[in-house]
């Protein structure tokens, strides 16, 4: 069984719009996925499917083989998220009271939140600022506090949802390292975006979304003739008939 | 990079910042009484000691007149109305309507007694973190029957974490008004409409993202909150605040 399995979802909002049409996708453990998409394609209401920030009209996405629905609790245990604006996630008024956020919410002891927080900071590489206060982060720090944050909550899978945006090219790699390092400790990684060139390099799967359906899923090198079809530019790299290569490198 | 406000919580080694949050929010309620009741000279020393103590902890004059000028406008406002309405001998007349000394003085005292409550209170918000306030109201309210605590202390942690954001979408939405020179509209009816609605929405959508992203960490009233731990300083400081309490009732 597939570690996500999102089965036939669709989602309407309230004023009549259909934002997912029919979405039939399975996410294994361990995978990097990329959806890509244009804005207003249903990214991000995929995503917030995934740990019941939204729940589908039809349908139904089942994490580790349990509903979703029956059980959004385990499912934001089993699979963080990381928003698109930095800012709006940070609740803390230290580094360190931001990333201990989480594991208080799930009820633990002191002791082991401090654990907890101490190993997701020293994972993210801000440990030496966990007595600042977050705002005063440059937005790639941002970013690694929102990911220590769900980190601290020990997670299998993380869910990116716009990760580069509003990032300068130090703090894109900054985030772009931490996610690679986090599909190589194990993590399932699904990763919205519309900057296929930034991450494809390290996805081992790309996932099309046009209009609230997923309309194609492959290997990203497959996949990029077909991008700008839906609205996606392809990588340069890949325009000018060179491989696509990482952007750490 | 943003600014530090005087009225989020800054990280700093101070006396306020070691001093259990439960104390601090006492000295606010003996300092809000002192403000009350209190004669000139124990209303200055008060004064001076909060002012100390905020410099001590990082806040210095120009943040808390910057953070605070709305309430410093009022206060002027507040004297002014005061030192015209006032009965006795004038002063000086402007326009015809005398300043009078007893007014002043009144309006001055008025002024020194608020003052006092509002710094006050910005030593509790920029020395203690959102999460210790609310430990502390669930502690001072859990003996209170017929108060959900828990609840009463989770609304007022949220507006503590919630209110350097609407100051902060305040300011945006100004900027973003004056870049277009909305002060070329003469009519302050109109320049307060065109600048509430849409900070409005986006406080509210600010409140939605903040919302969602807490609920994605899985919030909840039941959480882990911080330790509570006074100590002597705690005992000493509200020895002190006593006896500073019962000298201005006497």
């Amino acid at each position: 069984m597939s570690f996500i399995d999102i089965r036939n979802v669709s989602h309407r909002f309230a004023d009549g719009t259909l934002g997912l049409d029919r979405i039939d996708l399975r996410i294994e453990a361990g995978e990097f996925v990329v959806v890509a998409g244009e804005n207003g394609s249903g990214k991000t209401t995929l995503l917030r499917h995934l740990n019941g920030l939204l729940l589908p009209t039809a349908g139904e996405v089942i994490v580790d083989g349990r509903s979703v629905a029956a059980d959004p609790v385990r499912a934001r245990m089993k699979i963080g998220m990381v928003f698109q604006d930095a800012d709006s996630q940070i609740v803390g008024q230290t580094v360190a009271e931001d990333a201990a956020f989480g594991p208080e919410n799930l009820g633990l002891d002191r002791r082991q939140i401090e654990h907890r927080v101490r190993s997701a900071l020293e994972a993210v590489g801000l440990a030496h600022t966990a007595e600042q206060a977050p705002h005063l982060l440059s937005g790639g720090e941002k970013r690694r506090l929102a990911i220590a944050g769900v980190l601290a909550m020990g997670p299998e899978a993380i869910a990116f949802d716009e990760p580069f945006s509003n990032l300068d090219y130090a703090g894109l790699r900054q985030v772009l390292a931490q996610m690679v390092a986090l599909h190589r400790s194990g993590h399932t990684l699904v990763v919205t975006t519309h900057e296929v060139e930034k991450v494809a390099a390290h996805a081992d799967r790309l996932v099309i979304l046009h209009r609230g359906s997923a309309v194609l899923s492959g290997p990203p090198q497959a996949l990029f003739p077909e991008l700008e079809r839906f609205g996606i530019r392809q990588p340069t790299a890949y325009k000018l008939g060179q491989e696509v290569v990482s952007w750490l490198s | 990079m943003a600014e530090l406000s005087a009225l989020g919580y800054r990280p700093g080694g101070s006396l306020l910042h070691g001093l259990d949050p439960r104390t601090k929010l006492a000295a606010v309620a003996v300092f809000a009484l002192i403000g009350a009741v209190a004669s000139l000279s124990v209303l200055a020393v008060s004064g001076i000691s909060i002012l100390l103590a905020l410099w001590r902890a990082g806040v210095g004059p120009r943040q808390w007149v910057r953070d605070l000028r709305v309430f410093w406008l009022m206060l002027l406002f507040l004297l002014a109305v005061r030192a015209l309405t006032g009965s006795g001998p004038a002063l000086v007349e402007v326009f015809g309507i005398g300043v009078t000394t007893q007014g002043l003085a009144e309006g001055g005292m008025i002024c020194l007694r608020l003052s006092i409550v509002a710094l006050a209170g910005i030593g509790v918000s920029a020395t203690t973190r959102p999460s210790e306030i609310e430990a502390a109201v669930q502690a001072i309210l859990r003996p209170v029957p017929f108060v959900p605590e828990k609840r009463a202390a989770t609304i007022l942690g949220l507006v503590v974490r919630f209110l350097p954001e609407v100051l902060r979408e305040a300011r945006l939405t100004k900027e973003a008004q004056m870049a277009r020179c909305v002060e070329q509209r003469k009519n302050p009816i109109a320049r307060l409409f065109l600048f509430a609605v849409p900070l409005l929405r986006r406080i509210f959508a600010r409140a939605d993202r903040l919302a969602m992203a807490m609920e994605a960490r899985c919030y909840s009233v039941n959480r882990t909150g911080p330790t509570l731990c006074a100590g002597k300083k705690d005992a000493l400081c509200l020895v002190v605040l006593m006896l500073v309490g019962l000298f201005s009732l006497l």
